[in-house]
C-alpha cells in the first residue's frame, strides 16, 4: 500500500471502529454433523439377487457336463487341386449334331 | 478427532472476522450474514468444503464465506411479499456509520469487496485473487479504479 493510500485507510479504520461498536458478532457455535446414514444389508444383498437372477435367466449350466464338442477334435481339411488342362471348359455333353443312333453299326456292316 | 478439535480452534480463532465479512458479504444484512456463517460451518463440519492448505486458512475460509453468500443471495426471492414485511420504526443509528458504509455501498460490489479485503482484511492483492477467484491483474484493476472512486466520495462529503 502506498503512502497516498493513508485517506482510504483512515475511512476504513473508522468503518473498523463503528463496525466494533455496533455490529453484534454472534457467538461462535460449530454446528454438529449430521450422523451419516447407516447403509443396511439389504443394499448390498439387492445388487447380489439382481446378478444371481441374471446368470439363472441366461441358462448358465451349472449341472454335470455331457460330452460336447469341446472333447472331441474335429479336423476338417479342405483341398483345391488346380489344372493347368483345359479340360475343364470342354464339354463331354453330345450335342444333337455329332449324336450316333446305337443302330449306326447295322448301317455300316451292311455297306460292307 | 485431533484435526477437528484444530480445525474447530482455526474456526473459532477467525470467528469475528469471518463474521464481518459475511455481514459485507450480505450487504450490511445481520441475519443473512448469521445464517450464511452457519451455513459455512456446516458444509466444513460435513466435509463438503475441506481445507486444502494450498493457501491461508483466511483466505480459504473467506473464500468459502464470500461464495456461499453468492449462492445465498441468489436463492433469496427477489420481493418479499407484503404479509413478511413488518413496518417497524427506523432503527437509531449513528449518522457516521450510515454514512460510510452508504458511502462504500455506492462503489461496485467487485470494488466494494476488493476493497474491504486489502484495506479492512489487511490481506494481500494475491490472498484477494485466491479469495475472490479472480485474476491478479483483474483484482489490481478493481483495487485501483475502487481506491480512486472511493477518494472522490470522501472528498465529496469533506466539501
Amino acid at each position: 500500500m502506498k503512502q497516498e493510500d493513508n485517506d482510504i485507510k483512515e475511512f476504513f479504520e473508522r468503518l473498523q471502529e463503528t463496525d466494533r461498536l455496533e455490529a453484534e458478532i454472534p457467538s461462535f457455535n460449530l454446528p454438529e454433523a449430521p450422523p451419516k446414514p447407516k447403509r443396511s444389508v439389504l443394499r448390498y444383498l439387492l445388487p447380489l439377487g439382481v446378478a444371481a437372477s441374471l446368470l439363472l435367466f441366461f441358462g448358465i449350466d451349472w449341472g454335470p457336463h455331457n460330452t460336447s464338442i469341446e472333447d472331441e477334435t474335429l479336423v476338417i481339411t479342405m483341398t483345391i487341386e488346380e489344372s493347368n488342362t483345359t479340360d475343364d471348359f470342354l464339354s463331354d455333353e453330345t450335342s444333337i449334331s455329332s449324336w450316333k443312333s446305337p443302330s449306326d453299326i447295322l448301317i455300316q456292316e451292311f455297306e460292307d | 478427532m485431533r484435526k477437528n478439535s484444530t480445525l474447530e480452534a482455526l474456526l473459532k480463532e477467525h470467528h469475528k472476522d469471518a463474521f464481518l465479512w459475511s455481514l459485507q458479504c450480505c450487504g450490511y444484512n445481520h441475519d443473512d450474514a448469521s445464517d450464511v456463517l452457519q451455513m459455512v460451518y456446516l458444509k466444513i463440519v460435513e466435509g463438503k468444503a475441506t481445507f486444502k492448505e494450498q493457501s491461508s486458512f483466511k483466505t480459504w475460509l473467506f473464500s468459502v464465506i464470500r461464495f456461499t453468500a453468492i449462492d445465498y443471495i441468489k436463492k433469496q426471492p427477489p420481493f418479499n411479499s407484503l404479509e413478511l414485511i413488518q413496518i417497524a420504526e427506523e432503527p437509531i443509528v449513528y449518522k457516521e456509520e450510515t454514512n460510510y458504509k452508504k458511502m462504500l455501498l455506492q462503489l461496485p460490489e467487485r470494488q466494494q469487496q476488493i476493497l474491504l479485503l486489502a484495506f479492512y482484511h489487511h490481506m494481500t492483492l494475491k490472498a484477494i485473487a485466491e479469495t475472490t477467484g479472480l485474476h491478479i491483474g483483474t483484482v489490481r484493476t478493481h483495487y485501483e479504479r475502487g481506491k480512486m472512486a472511493l477518494r472522490k466520495l470522501i472528498q465529496t462529503v469533506a466539501i
